[in-house]
């Protein structure tokens, strides 16, 4: 199953234009720089990995992609054309996020909530709501049967007719990707998938990436689990105090003594370990950085 | 010239006391993001308050030194009802979605203007108001402008409030309590603040200069009615957002330029729209206008967003 | 007995209730004796005089005040059978002890007022027959009795399928029931009558509703969902007929029937889209303005005069302009904002329509006066005005204004239903649950709260132009801030984003003053009291969609994992 349209790449993807490109991007909030001078490709069938210290401002950056913050300077380009700092252009264009505090719309079905992501999609209007001809009809069967076939697609299609508050963690954050792979992105941002997950769960959610790259998306994530980055990601990078350090292949990156050290020595064992130790404190770290980009949100 | 300055008299005049409302509102929002509705009700009733200490204690006595024991009369008034008002209504919706306190709100204020009407004495029409020597009685004429007796009151009054809440605020332990949990109640609540007993506070604090107000209110016009706290309860919110709601320097701000303004407007706007009849459309449209194009007010609001 | 057993070893279903000390046979004989005594007294009488409550002077000639506690009697007997009985099978769904209970706590009460209104009213205690002292006594019997009567229905009422013709019979004799009682309850003359037989329908209501009988009444509706919404409008159709050309409550009817279109509308900003309109009756005005300045009375200010459509598509597009105007700049700020902004709105509409009055601005208004003698409705030459006769059974004018209206309803209905249930409906949910998670998934949050916002005040338009010829005149003093509070209060009372509910709402609040009349003093201090309450205790309303309930209950697991189970069910249902 392909999630995006074969017939919708421009002449600018086949000319092997990255599919993003973030150009010097800095976000300052008064006195803070959370973000300063991060650029960033992204290439078609790419994955991406950015990780990073608790305050290093990954989820800042994603913020400033999405539109959800207006860059204090930079550019962001989707497809080689600039789009604006708007959520809804953003999505429209075909870049589409999850969340590190999960927010999906607890009290909605799962079939509802990814039926949303396809409203930028559709185009029934209140004319046709309410006259309810065979152009309304067609529409909402379309847009059912594809929201099953997304939740199909991350193993969430016998939980259609849950509630989402009911649902348990792991398959919470499956299906917010549903939702933001219903609104047929071009690039997906998956903000700490993991984040809470045992192993098991974790390597399904890698499963699942490695899977929506090969439906023709590229992705970014945003992870705390360095085995899981690495496994995954064709190119990682690195932020650390809101600044690039460095930027390669995942062998490139692990091994970069600078990466150690940012992480004060955590990273040296996470070579043979699971995971979990890197887990706990970052755990902790990870609310630390949604305490940071909540702050960055009041302005 | 003297046209203009009177007109800038009577808008500082009017100004104060929606300044004086105002604060109530924008303390109550800063802190637990409530748009009290009934604050409006809570000068009302302030105003009874010291009409019912007059009446009972010193009923035909029109010397000044009664006016402090009506203020002390107006401040119980006011400050009871609010902080009953949260008690029983507000607490118990913490949580709720904003629809429901402000439900409430509109109960509690509907319920407060009825129950004036019903059951204080003469109060289904307007009730004249007591005249006190120095404050109320023929207006002052300096240089050729008018001043209104009761703006002696008015303005004394604002002086006053603003300098007594700036010290509690600033200086006390309580104000910077306040001050804390407006900003993150949470971590308030952590330090070990006792963030109840700050809302009651802010409530309280509110109540006392509404009450003035209240006073002040009825000295300028010479008569008070239950339904006095819808209209300036709505301006005073106004006033609220005007200076930045959650900003307190800004109610005060926000209230002196709302009076300014509907002052001017009524002075100066020629034809049939200016005068008085329009009076408080344009104190609406100003409410409007800012909210478009300044929606943070004036002086910048002091509201964490809790989205 | 008591026997010393670890704390945990039983535990009874209702340890934390205060007990009589009646054994439940005991109680059961009890009740069963207060039943049959209250039975018989209804045939007696209660009164010396017979200028209370009706008459109830006359012995075996029950009248209405009694009647009602002879159905309570006999509905307690056959309840009590199915607690010990023949008809035992009934308490494995219902909790049939809980309507024993609400029956009969709800027929003591009856009678005490009952028995105090005689004293108050003829002068004394004395006045009271030895069928009223019987009454008395049976009732109280009664309700202690049946403190202890309980039962434990373990069927789950999901589950519970009869044959579909029983169902739809079932259906359609609630709906003959609220139709007749309906014409029944609105025809009583007296506001004590009144307000006992409000007693008895309430603990009727609460008698159904603690025994499961609403919910039992819920998965029916929503199994024949077609034959019940057309078993109600059928029943509204033939309510007209049942008055018998009496125009006082065909008044009423239509006055209930606007308020509630006009509510439906505003239903849509409020518990579709969530925004909070606290100017909505301005909306309401503008329509109504516009069908007064037009229409052919003496006092209109504007030298066109349309047919009767093209009147109401102007006020409705004015409505929906002026809901545009205010909308644009004001539905990008915080939803507090909206609220006092709309008020501030709606009340600079009040002081337009004040001031047009060529003095301090062109006449257009007619100022405080307002536009009066709107000449009646004449719709392809059918004129609203004339009384017609239909199957011998007169209609006036009210009653062809309510046909009109009538209409109109079941198209704002259809309008509000077919919304819901859409693509705008899902982003108005979604923008309900997490406004910026919805922003972030493509939903054009601005342009669907400007599309509820000026879509509501359209219908509100619509409205207001039948509303003027139904009131014949239109004045400032009408469209107040409190009636938008009146609108919001029929939308949250009755509960947000059902039809069923807002049609509640209204009902209740158009109809109880008109019937309560002593107590109209204090109308608005109950009316604020009532605010306060059902916000602290039922903020979702009283004819809440499930999903609304969890909204206001964000806590409560147990209700999330029920309404999934049920909504699991419906959708198995649907498909079957």
């Amino acid at each position: 199953m392909t999630a995006v349209d074969q017939s919708e790449r421009t002449a600018a993807e086949a000319a092997g234009t990255p599919v993003l490109q973030a150009t010097g991007v800095t976000m300052r909030f008064g006195g803070l720089t959370a973000v300063n001078d991060v650029s960033m490709s992204v290439h078609e069938g790419e994955i991406v990995g950015l990780i990073g210290p608790n305050g290093a401002g990954k989820t800042t950056f994603f913020n400033c992609l999405t539109g959800l913050y207006k860059p204090t300077e930079g550019r962001v380009d989707l497809l080689g054309s600039q789009i604006p700092p708007k959520p809804r252009a953003v999505v429209v264009a075909g870049m589409a996020r999850t969340f590190q505090n999960i927010r999906l719309f607890g009290n909605m079905t799962a079939l509802e909530n990814v039926m949303v992501g396809r409203y930028c999609r559709t185009g029934a209007m209140a004319f046709t709501s309410i006259i309810r001809g065979p152009k309304f009809r067609r529409e909402e069967e379309q847009t059912r049967a594809r929201a099953q076939e997304l939740l199909d697609f991350v193993g969430l299609g016998k939980s259609a007719e849950n509630l989402a508050r009911n649902m348990p963690y792991g398959d919470q954050r499956r299906l917010e990707i549903a939702r933001a792979l219903a609104t047929d992105p071009k690039l997906v941002l998956l903000d700490e998938p993991t984040a809470g997950m045992n192993p098991r769960e974790t390597q399904q959610a890698s499963d699942l990436i490695f899977k929506i790259r090969d439906s023709g998306m590229a992705v970014v994530v945003i992870e705390h689990d360095m085995r899981f980055i690495f496994n995954l990601c064709d190119r990682v990078l690195c932020l650390v105090r809101g600044e690039v350090l460095v930027e390669g292949t995942p062998d490139k990156v692990q091994s970069d003594p600078r990466v150690i050290e940012a992480y004060i020595g955590g990273a040296e064992d996470d070579e043979d370990e699971d995971g979990t130790a890197v887990d706990e404190s970052d755990v902790s770290a990870a609310s630390d950085e949604s305490h940071e980009s909540h702050e960055g949100a009041t302005e | 010239m003297n046209e203009f300055l009177q007109t800038l008299i009577n808008g500082l005049v009017i100004g104060s006391l929606y300044a004086l409302i105002a604060v109530g509102y924008t303390v109550v929002y800063g802190i637990v993001q409530l748009i009290n509705f009934a604050h409006g009700e809570v000068f009302m009733i302030g105003a009874f308050g010291s009409l019912a200490v007059w009446q009972i204690f010193f009923s035909g006595t029109t010397a000044l030194w009664v006016l402090p024991f009506m203020v002390i009369g107006a401040v119980i008034a006011s400050v009871s009802v609010a902080v009953a008002m949260e008690r029983v209504a507000y607490r118990p919706l913490r949580g709720a979605p904003r629809l429901a306190p402000l439900i409430t709100a509109i109960g509690v204020s509907v319920f407060l203007q009825e129950a004036v009407r019903l059951f204080y004495p003469g109060a289904k029409s307007k009730i004249p108001y007591p005249q006190i020597d120095v404050v109320t009685g023929p207006a002052l004429q300096v240089g050729g402008l008018v001043f209104p007796r009761a703006a002696i009151f008015t303005l004394a009054s604002l002086v006053v409030c603003g300098t007594l809440l700036w010290f509690f605020v600033y200086r006390t332990k309580s104000g910077r309590g306040m001050q804390a949990v407006s900003q993150d109640p949470d971590t308030a609540r952590l330090m070990g603040i006792n963030v109840d007993r700050i809302i009651v506070i802010a409530f309280a604090l509110g109540a006392v200069l509404a009450a003035v107000a209240g006073i002040a209110q009825g000295l300028l016009n010479s008569n008070i009615d239950f339904r006095m706290g819808f209209l300036a309860g709505l301006k005073a919110f106004t006033a609220a957002v005007l200076g930045g709601i959650g900003n307190i320097p800004g109610a005060i701000l926000g209230g002196l330029v709302l009076g300014l303004v509907e002052s001017f407007a009524t002075q100066y706007i020629p034809g049939q729209f200016g005068g008085p009849a329009w009076k408080d459309v344009w104190a609406f449209v100003l409410l409007i206008v800012v909210l478009v194009f300044r929606p943070q007010g004036l002086l910048g609001a002091r509201v964490v967003d809790r989205a | 007995m008591s026997t010393v057993t670890s704390p945990e070893a039983t535990v009874p279903d209702d340890s934390g209730r205060r007990r009589v000390p009646l054994s439940p046979s005991a109680a059961w004989t009890v009740t069963l004796v207060g039943a049959v005594l209250l039975i018989a007294s209804t045939f007696l009488s209660w009164s010396y005089t017979s200028d209370v409550l009706g008459d109830l002077s006359v012995s075996f000639y029950p009248n209405a005040v009694q009647i009602a506690m002879l159905v309570s009697g006999v509905l307690v007997v056959v309840a009590l059978l199915t607690v010990r009985g023949p008809l035992r099978r009934v308490a494995e769904w219902f909790d049939t002890g809980a309507a024993v209970r609400a029956l009969s706590i709800g027929a003591a009460i009856y009678v005490v007022i009952a028995l105090v209104l005689i004293a108050y009213q003829s002068g004394g205690l004395v006045n009271v027959n030895p069928g009223g002292w019987l009454a008395l006594v049976g009732s109280l019997a009664m309700a202690i009795g049946s403190w202890e009567v309980r039962t434990a229905p373990e069927g789950d009422l999901l589950r519970f399928v009869l044959p579909s013709w029983v169902e739809i019979l079932v259906v359609v004799v609630l709906l003959a029931i609220v139709l007749f009682g309906a014409a029944y309850l609105l025809g009583i003359p007296d506001g004590e009558t009144f307000s006992l037989m409000i007693v008895f329908a309430g603990a009727l209501a609460f008698a159904l509703a603690k025994s499961r009988g609403f919910e039992w009444l819920g998965h029916i509706a929503s199994r024949n969902r077609r034959v019940f919404s057309l078993g109600a409008f059928v029943v509204a159709f033939l309510f007209p007929f049942t008055q018998n050309g009496s125009d006082a409550n065909m008044s009423i009817a239509t006055q209930v029937i606007i308020f509630a279109v006009t509510a439906l509308g505003l239903n849509i900003v409020v518990g579709l889209a969530g925004l909070l309109d606290l100017g909505y009756i301005a909306f309401l005005g503008a329509g109504a303005y516009v069908a007064a300045m037009l229409s052919t009375s003496a006092f209109a200010t504007v030298g066109w005069k349309p047919p009767f459509l093209v009147v109401m598509a102007v006020g409705a597009c004015t409505s929906a302009t002026l809901g545009l105007i205010i909308g644009s700049p004001t539905l990008r700020v915080s939803g507090d904002y909206l609220a006092i902004v709309t008020l501030a709105f709606g009340e600079i509409f009040r002081i337009t329509m004040n001031n047009l009055d060529g003095e301090n601005g062109p006449n257009l208004t007619n100022g405080p006066n307002g536009i009066p003698a709107i000449p009646e409705l004449n719709f392809f030459g059918f004129d609203f005005g004339e009384t017609h006769v239909v199957a011998g059974i007169p209609l006036g004018r009210f009653a062809n204004y309510y046909f009109l209206l009538l209409i109109v309803a079941v198209i704002v209905i259809t309008i509000f239903t077919r919304l819901n249930n859409s693509r705008i409906g899902r982003g108005w949910v979604a923008i309900r649950e997490d406004e910026k998670a919805a922003e972030a998934m493509g939903v054009n949050v601005f342009g669907l709260k400007l599309f509820a916002f000026a879509g509501g005040a359209f219908l509100a338009g619509m409205a207001g132009t039948i509303k003027a010829h139904l009131d014949v005149s239109v004045s400032p003093d009408q469209y107040v801030f409190l009636e938008s509070a009146f609108l919001l209060a029929a939308v949250v009372l009755g509960g947000m984003g059902t039809v069923a509910g807002v049609f509640v709402g209204a009902a209740i609040l158009k109809l109880l003053p008109e019937k309560l009349r002593f107590v109209a003093d204090y109308r608005l201090l109950l009316f604020g009291l009532l605010l306060v309450l059902m916000m602290r205790f039922r903020p979702e309303g009283l004819v809440a969609s499930e999903r609304r309930k969890l909204e206001f209950h964000a806590d409560d697991e147990e209700l999330a994992e029920r309404i999934e189970e049920v909504h699991i069910v419906e959708e198995q249902e649907a498909k079957a």
